[in-house]
């Protein structure tokens, strides 16, 4: 197996590893970098839960192989938190009550990120585009829907 | 005891550590030198395995054990001990493990098994509990009658039949004889798999000093610790199980599962971490499926519909190992005829070893299951004497007069308001109450609002009691910190349900003090926690609210002995009240918890009393099912509620949409109303996923066919967006318990499934018997239904009388 020097730029800080070919970013983030909040819950791009940000839109860590992020910005649901607290989208998941087991939310954060950052003022359609191809077991969605809407007003009101 | 804490929606206290990141899972877990397992399965659902050649895989790099079933000669199982860590000598479900690789790496153990070569010689396989029951049907354990059984199941050897319960009252020949009117009809609830977003995973470590060490992810690791005691001859301080954050349970993490095979690996490698992660497919194929049922329902009404006999007949599909689904029965069993008096009964559910993967405890156990056939049957037997639904339900209501229930036990309005739930969900989805509401509802026209478009309605009421061990303990230790501060220390499992914020908001209050001053470490640890049974069936809030109470009991004698002695008076006259210790009538003499919660130190230095660290424990009284009829403390807490739903059926592609999901529950106490609403509505969109879109597919051979997320369709972000939650918290308070709470986490998803499908009658008029509703089978039908009679108007009336 090839194996390559591949450049990423994680959560702000450069590194870089030798990654073999078929290795993904998912496995590099968690096993290489262990950054392990992104979570593997299908492999297969199916589920959400293993969502980072590359150069700011949402992928499927699972999806991307190492070598194709190459030279990108990297965002994990680590480099979010602030020394002194949650960033004001994760303060708003907190605040909807928008976590039950966890296990998705990093990964509907991060969706929020994006979507926040391109749409600061998110219809409730691009609320449900965003967190299209994230599943969650636990909450039925409403207050997820309910964290994000409550991210953009928090936003708007500056 | 003031309630300040209890009753209000405190923030969860693990919500900062997920929402950043930070929650450990078991599959974040990592150690030096940690070896990785994977697994080959058979692709057969019934197979001999006639021979395995591994030493190829034995020889490769990075392999440091190769093993057959026949390397790990072990038994697992609580109640019937049916099953070994992986396939001895015969597969029993396409995905049971016939080998396993474990290598320095995930590469190299795939690698490995890529050498492995199996033989097999296919067996006839049973895939359904009917074909498991008939004469002649392929035995899945031709053993049975050699297994250790504990007291109170039955298992048939030489038949697959591995456990049957049934409970009896009155004469149900002769109340069906007496009759004017019977109905009967078939139903099925098909299986079904949790689909937490965590799949199944264990680290295992078998020490040089002979000790096994397990990060399970699992809701009971006191549980998974007693099976992998049994399994090894272990005894119990020489195996500790520890146990964190659960990416979700719903039941299919309950019992054990890959636990005791990843310990069975782990002997093969002392010294080393045995790490096991399923992958999703392996989670569908490999684990535990929850329901599989079968029911054939036969009630007796009078002609003015009130019910006086049910013959009720369950057949559960139980895979091919039942120790995980044997207690399913008597639960799916007792509550099989719903919140409704029935003189003359007699309920027979009976387990059946098939060729699929084993079923578990899956959201509600049993419950959802045939209440989702007595629900559906309650609206054909209010149909079959020209009753309104609602007016039926309730005509025969079991607690309004006291009257008992198919166990014998007597259930009154102080086992919650249900004639105010049914009210109250009636009313959220337009469905009337009063005659004079039912007379305005058939005065109007067709619920045809569009002419591609039926809207209906329906609802469903749900019961539910935990189904547990009849010493099922929960245990709770207080430990008071120097500064007044303290730890409730607790074996519940924090899956998502909020349960260690309901600890916390209970134990402030039973103590007096800020909820801030309260922490629930996160995390058990056999070692060190007190024991909990499993957290399952709904309780751990219930009974550990009790345990708390007990142990603060224990605790405010030790804190008044010591103040009694810093006070110099005799303890009978000192009292306890918001975080101060007081003479009483000299509140002017008082002492702040912190001062004597670890001892109290005179000026001169010594010190009396001491740290206080009390436990207390809680289990309620329950026995066994009496031989003969069924009948016991088989049900220790009820709670009652009803669930409506207004739906919209499109006429020309079949898809149905909920418009509107209305809950009535009555929980005694909600602990946090927020976070208990919040669970009612995510049982609730979890059910919604059983009733119309999720079903397990059988390939030919009995493989699982849609063993992954695109597949297997579980409710999306787009599904939900547009229905409209109501949910109600009823309090009808509970006598005589310290805190008032009713069990509550499972019960949202009880009565999903009826109150769908009869809305969906109620618009359309066909009838479902059987789940998901899924748009192809609902086109279907129609289709079926136009095919038949060409008449546009759905009937309302008079199907399903017999």
């Amino acid at each position: 197996m090839s194996r390559h020097l591949v450049t990423l730029t994680v959560n702000g800080a450069p590194v870089t590893r030798e990654v073999e070919a078929h290795r993904t970013l998912l496995e590099v983030l968690r096993d290489g970098l262990d950054l392990i909040g992104a979570k593997e819950g299908c492999g297969a791009g199916e589920c959400g839960a293993c969502t980072v940000l590359l150069d700011g839109m949402p992928v499927r860590a699972c999806l991307v192989l190492a070598v194709e992020a190459d030279g990108c910005a990297v965002a994990t649901i680590e480099g979010l938190a602030a020394a002194r607290g949650p960033d004001p989208i994760q303060q708003a998941f907190i605040d909807a009550g928008a976590t039950q087991c966890g296990y998705c939310i990093p990964g509907f954060v991060l969706a929020a990120r994006a979507l926040l950052d391109r749409r600061p003022d998110p219809t409730d359609d691009d609320i449900v585009r965003a967190c299209g191809g994230h599943l969650c077991r636990c909450t039925g969605y409403h207050t997820l829907f309910e964290a994000v809407r409550l991210a953009a007003r928090r936003r708007a009101a500056g | 005891m003031e309630q300040r804490c209890i009753g209000t929606s405190v923030p969860r206290v693990d919500a900062l550590e997920k929402v950043t990141g930070e929650a450990r899972y078991v599959a974040d877990l990592s150690f030096p030198g940690m070896l990785h397992a994977k697994l080959l399965r058979s692709p057969h659902a019934h197979a001999r395995i006639v021979r395995i050649e591994k030493a190829a895989a034995a020889a490769m790099p990075g392999v440091h054990a190769v093993a057959t079933g026949k390397d790990l000669p072990w038994w697992v199982g609580e109640c019937i001990r049916d099953q070994r860590p992986m396939a001895v000598e015969t597969a029993r479900f396409a995905g049971e493990p016939v080998a396993a690789v474990v290598a320095s790496s995930e590469d190299a153990a795939l690698a490995a098994l890529e050498a492995i070569r199996v033989d097999y010689e296919p067996l006839p396989a049973v895939l359904d509990a009917r074909a498991a029951l008939a004469p002649g049907a392929p035995l899945v354990h031709p053993d049975l009658g050699t297994y250790h059984v504990l007291p109170g199941f039955r298992p048939s050897p030489g038949t697959n039949v591995f456990h049957h319960y049934f409970v009896k009252a009155g004469d149900v020949t002769k109340g069906l004889a007496r009759a004017a009117v019977v109905v009967e009809q078939e139903y099925e609830f098909p299986h079904l798999m949790h689909t937490a977003l965590e799949n199944h995973g264990c680290l295992a470590r078998y020490t040089a000093g002979g000790r096994l060490e397990v990060h399970a992810g699992a809701q009971s690791p006191f549980t998974v610790r007693n099976v992998v005691a049994e399994a090894f001859g272990l005894p119990r301080h020489r195996v500790s199980v520890r146990g964190g954050y659960l990416g979700g349970g719903f039941g299919g993490k309950s019992d054990a599962t890959v636990e005791p095979l990843t310990c069975a690996l782990a002997r093969l490698c002392p010294g080393r971490w045995v790490r096991l992660i399923l992958d999703r497919e392996e989670s569908f194929v490999g684990s535990v499926l929850g329901r599989g049922f079968r029911g054939r329902y036969r009630y007796g009404l009078t002609r003015r519909g009130r019910l006086v006999a049910a013959d009720i007949d369950l057949l559960m599909a139980g895979g091919a190992y039942s120790w995980t689904a044997v207690n399913i029965l008597p639960c799916a069993g007792h509550n099989g005829i719903g919140p409704y008096f029935v003189p003359d009964l007699e309920i027979h559910a009976r387990g059946l070893y098939t060729n699929t993967p084993p079923v578990g405890a899956y959201r509600g156990y049993g419950h959802p299951d045939s209440q989702f056939m007595a629900e559906r049957h309650m609206d054909l037997c209010a149909r079959a004497v020209g009753m309104d639904p609602v007016a039926f339900r309730l005509k025969n209501l079991l607690g309004k007069s006291g009257k008992k229930n198919p166990l014998g036990q007597r259930v009154d309005s102080s086992a919650g308001d249900l004639e105010g739930c049914i009210k109250l969900v009636a009313q959220d989805i337009g469905m009337a109450t009063s005659p004079e509401g039912i007379r305005a509802r058939e005065a109007e026209p067709s619920a045809v609002s569009r002419p591609a478009v039926a809207v209906g309605r329906g609802l469903a009421c749900l019961m539910k009691s935990p189904g547990q061990a009849t010493n099922a303990f929960t245990t709770v230790v207080l430990k008071f910190n120097e500064d007044g501060t303290v730890h409730v220390i607790s074996a519940v499992s924090e899956m998502g349900q909020g349960v260690h914020t309901a600890i916390a908001q209970i134990a402030a209050d039973l103590i007096e003090i800020p909820v801030e001053k309260v922490y629930v470490p996160q995390g058990t640890d056999t070692d060190y926690s007190p024991y909990d049974w499993q957290t399952v069936a709904s309780r751990a809030t219930w009974m550990q609210g009790r345990a708390i109470a007990a142990a603060w009991e224990k605790a405010r004698k030790e804190l008044r002995a010591t103040a009694a002695k810093a006070f110099g008076v005799p303890v009978a006259k000192v009292d306890y009240r918001r975080g101060t210790l007081f003479v009483r009538g000299d509140e002017s003499r008082a002492l702040p918890l912190e001062k004597v919660c670890h001892g109290y130190v005179f000026p001169d230095g010594h010190a009396v009393g001491g740290p206080v660290l009390v436990a207390g424990h809680y289990v309620p009284h329950a026995t066994y099912a009496d031989e003969q009829t069924g009948r016991g403390e088989l049900a220790t807490s009820w709670t009652f509620g009803c669930q409506g739903a207004e739906v919209e059926v499109d006429l020309r592609t079949g898809e149905v949409t909920v418009l509107r999901f209305s809950s009535a529950i009555d929980v005694g106490r909600a602990v946090n109303p927020e976070l208990a609403k919040a669970q009612v509505i995510g049982a609730v969109v979890f059910g919604l996923g059983g009733a119309l879109t999720e079903t397990v597919t059988w390939g030919p051979r009995g493989e699982i066919r849609n063993a992954s997320m695109t597949d297997y369709k579980v409710p999306t972000p787009e599904d939900v967006r547009g229905i409209d939650f109501r949910v109600h918290l009823l309090e009808t308070p509970v006598p005589g318990d310290p805190v008032g709470s009713r069990c509550l986490a499972e019960h949202g998803a009880v009565a999903v499934a009826p109150a769908i499908a009869n809305a969906v009658a109620d618009a359309t008029g066909v009838d479902f018997f059987d789940v998901p509703l899924a748009a192809e089978r609902v086109f279907l039908a129609l289709q079926a239904r136009a095919a038949q009679a060409p008449s546009p108007k759905p009937p309302r009336k008079a199907k399903g009388a017999r």
